[in-house]
């Protein structure tokens, strides 16, 4: 089973740490708009008021249906949607495809760009110590999820039966 | 070799004649001032008339962001703010956190001096090369909260935003600018010299990367820091709590001053009203992170219940403010203190400043110096009426609160009737810090020196480390920070015992450093998780100058000094570094006993030990011990001459 990038918004507090290292790894410079993954503030950026965005590398990716050069394809070791800069022409068309923002143009290099996680080893995770981003397979996601949703579940019926 | 780190230009805004230019970045320059508050101290030497009033054009605004600001290094956030502050008439810096600066340096630049006064409301705007003096008509008379979401509005959310509240506008000098709501930038008057400059905001927002000279390097060491911090225990509850987290080194461990420097804030009474449970459950809205600090501080706070649901602000070290409307203000509960903070900060008042200035006029008014005929009629105390009725007079200008918001110095002067000895300041304004409860250490001590006036946070070695460790604990953290062998000896001059009037410069000199490349924070629960190495580590992976910890130390030194000689020039000197009168009184407290003046150790200290801890401080910086101003010799050690030549000429030092 492929790990995921998964994402706990409620976590993020906007540092930009993980956009800094994303383009430190890929790009050589910090730059959060070079960043293949995107904190997206509201109002103050708090917990509650930031959006980390990222490639969710889709199992019918509508970005590599929409690229008419085949440039967008699969690593199937860590099934992450890789952009073949050598093909790519830089028409844009993965971007407007993208429904959740997950592909961007790299404006340097003139070519689509979207997260690869780090070949199975995603930088950003490491750089997210408040635990918004993890790296996980699908069923532990699962149960984590349930865990939370339990949790809320347990506050509730505590405030209705005091 | 390929130089990382730097942008590469300097951006200057004339708003009297409505030019911009761009000027390269001089490296050789970079490289001995390091950058952002090194930076601003040599453009404002080189560039700003001593004589220039802080209200006029001709004052400026120097804004540095050092080489390691947007970086993936870990804390790599602060920027610099230089200006001749209105409230205490010194050049000082301000520091903050914020995504203003990172923009600003993602425009390609690694300084902005803005100078003049526009004819009309304007706001500058920097995105990219594309620099612009717009027209800010339709958000005069608005507050931070409404001019940040106009320009968010306007322009996108994407733009860092520092605006300045109704306050600002009104000149008023104890108020402090917001970067994005949150970050408070320039405690001294910077929304006021914006104000006489017309200047209503900042806005920036750039897509130039910065460059670093060796990425693996960085990438290695910043694994390296962050594990430190992924392996501490107590690591959630940092976050948790944020500066919360310190609530029982305020509330119980040491305390704050209240009664205006009278009495202590009793320890029951700070849990009954203000706990760290409470906070969470009724307050705590969100965690705010500055870039890339993996122990994000900042606070969103929300009323939960009662009269003022709903009331929010978003703030920086919310638990200092809390200490300020708790003790010196009195305003009985957390709700409260969020409903005053939230006005200040919308109208831009200081927190700091502003609530002491009330704290002394309640005691001004018990005593019958200030009556009701100053007062309009309202019998001041300490409580929540008295602080918004004063707050609320302070942003028109008018009033009691307006004489009072022109900061200590002024209001002294328009008050009169001897209102001044009850006025705890240094240079006009007020310390945090009280060293009868804290024992004299690094921030308590740093205090009286800091050019800028009563500024705690220079000094603060000390306040990296729990305030019971024996002396030799604070060794290594010296020996880790570069500082030079031969100075031991007078730091530690006995066993079981250092000389804080030895010991502060370093701390001044590391806290220099630090601002100037544009890392780290104060709190000493961030630097506990650095070493020396560290910072020289990423110094030279980001900008690829290899250096030693020795050659980044004098640099720190240079700057410090550059700091002091360009408030020398204005005619500070050592009759300025003055220990508060009321400091030597004894303290009652309720549930302390008596507390006096003590140094670390506990040993009481009367006013000559304090004098000559003074001359102590000045030997080990190389100051003339009778003047407190640089010596030649000093200044020429630090490749100052021509600062040295400067002071000469215009006789602050003696020929």
């Amino acid at each position: 089973m492929n790990k995921a990038l998964v994402i706990s918004p409620e976590k993020c507090t906007g540092c930009h740490a993980c956009e800094m290292i994303c383009s430190l790894t890929h790009d050589d410079e910090c730059n959060f708009n070079l960043s293949r993954i995107g904190i997206m503030k509201t109002s103050g950026g708090g917990t509650n008021e930031n959006i980390p965005t990222v490639c969710q590398q889709c199992r019918e990716p509508l970005c590599a249906d929409a690229c008419v050069m085949g440039a967008i394809s699969r690593n199937e070791e860590t099934g992450a949607l890789l952009v073949n800069e050598d093909l790519c022409v830089g028409c844009k068309t993965c971007v407007i495809a993208c429904p959740l923002g997950g592909v961007l143009y790299h404006y340097v290099k003139e070519c689509g760009m979207k997260c690869d996680l780090c070949d199975g080893d995603p930088e950003c995770v490491k750089a997210c110590l408040y635990g918004a981003l993890e790296f996980l397979p699908m069923d532990e996601w699962g149960r984590k999820k349930r865990l939370r949703g339990a949790e809320t579940l347990t506050r509730i019926l505590e405030i209705v039966y005091k | 070799m390929k130089v990382g780190g730097y942008a590469g230009q300097v951006l200057f805004v004339d708003l009297t004649r409505e030019k911009i230019e761009k000027e390269p970045l001089d490296l050789d320059m970079a490289r001995k001032f390091l950058g952002g508050f090194g930076l601003t101290c040599k453009f404002a030497w080189d560039l700003l008339d001593p004589k220039a009033d802080p209200y006029s054009p001709g004052n400026m605004i120097f804004m540095g962001m050092g080489p390691m600001l947007g970086t993936a290094a870990p804390v790599s956030s602060k920027h610099s703010v230089m200006s001749k502050w209105p409230s205490t008439g010194s050049i000082a810096p301000g520091t903050t956190g914020g995504d203003f600066g990172i923009n600003v340096k993602l425009s390609g630049y690694d300084g902005v001096i803005v100078k003049g006064k526009a004819k009309r409301p304007v706001y500058i705007k920097i995105n990219g090369d594309d620099v612009e003096i717009c027209d800010a008509g339709d958000l005069w008379g608005k507050d931070t909260y409404e001019t940040t979401d106009m320009l968010w509005e306007k322009h996108g959310r994407n733009y860092a935003v520092i605006a300045m509240g109704t306050a600002g506008e009104r000149l008023v000098n104890t108020t402090i600018c917001f970067i994005d709501k949150i970050s408070s930038w320039g405690k001294g008057g910077l929304p006021a010299i914006m104000g006489s400059k017309n200047l209503k905001a900042f806005i920036a927002c750039g897509n130039k990367g910065v460059k670093i000279s060796d990425p693996k390097r960085l990438l290695e060491r910043t694994h390296m820091i962050l594990e430190r911090f992924e392996n501490y225990p107590d690591y959630q509850k940092l976050v948790d709590l944020g500066t919360m987290d310190g609530f029982a080194g305020w509330a119980d461990i040491h305390g704050m001053s209240m009664d205006n420097w009278r009495g202590r804030y009793p320890t029951a009474e700070a849990y009954r009203l203000y706990g760290p449970e409470y906070y969470l459950e009724n307050i705590k809205a969100g965690r705010i992170s500055d870039p890339t600090c993996p122990i994000g501080c900042k606070d969103h706070v929300k009323v939960k219940k009662g009269e003022y649901t709903g009331t929010e602000a978003w703030v920086s070290s919310f638990y200092g403010r809390v200490v300020h409307m708790a003790a010196r203000c009195q305003v009985g509960s957390y709700e409260k203190a969020v409903k005053a903070q939230e006005f200040f900060q919308r109208s831009g008042l200081c927190i700091h400043s502003y609530t002491a200035l009330i704290d002394w006029a309640v005691e001004l008014y018990e005593r019958g110096i200030l009556t009701k005929k100053d007062t309009g009629g309202v019998a001041l105390k300490h409580d929540f009426e008295t602080t918004m009725y004063l707050a609320e007079q302070a942003n028109k200008h008018e009033g009691l609160g307006g004489i009072l918001s022109q900061g200590f110095n002024k209001a002294i002067q328009d008050i009169g009737r001897g209102c001044e000895k009850y006025a705890v300041q240094v240079k006009g304004m007020e310390p945090l810090y009280d060293p009868r409860i804290n024992r004299l250490t690094g921030p308590e001590f740093n205090q009286v020196v800091n050019p800028r006036g009563a500024h705690a946070p220079q000094g603060c070695i000390t306040l990296y480390m729990s305030k019971d460790l024996p002396a030799e604990q604070y060794r290594p953290w010296l020996e880790d920070r570069g500082v030079p062998q031969e100075a031991f000896g007078r730091i530690f001059p006995r066993p079981g015992y250092f000389n804080i009037a030895r010991m502060t410069p370093y701390g001044e000199d590391w806290v220099a450093f630090m601002n100037s490349v544009g890392m780290g924070c104060l709190r000493g629960r961030v630097d506990n998780f650095f070493k020396g190495e560290d910072w020289l580590e990423i110094y030279s992976a980001v900008t690829g100058f290899e250096t030693s910890l020795a050659e980044l130390r004098q640099a720190s030194r240079r700057i410090y000094n550059l700091y002091k000689a360009l408030n020398v020039r204005l005619g500070f000197s050592k009759k300025d570094d003055v220990f508060p009168e009321r400091w030597f009184e004894p303290l009652e407290t309720t549930d302390r006993g008596t507390l006096v003046l003590c140094d670390y150790f506990g040993t009481p200290l009367n006013k000559k030990d304090c004098e000559k801890l003074l001359n102590d401080y000045y030997d080990e910086r190389g100051w003339d011990s009778e003047t407190g101003i640089p010596t030649e010799k000093t200044l020429k050690e630090c490749d100052l001459e021509d600062v040295a030549k400067d002071l000469k000429k215009r006789g602050f030092i003696k020929k």
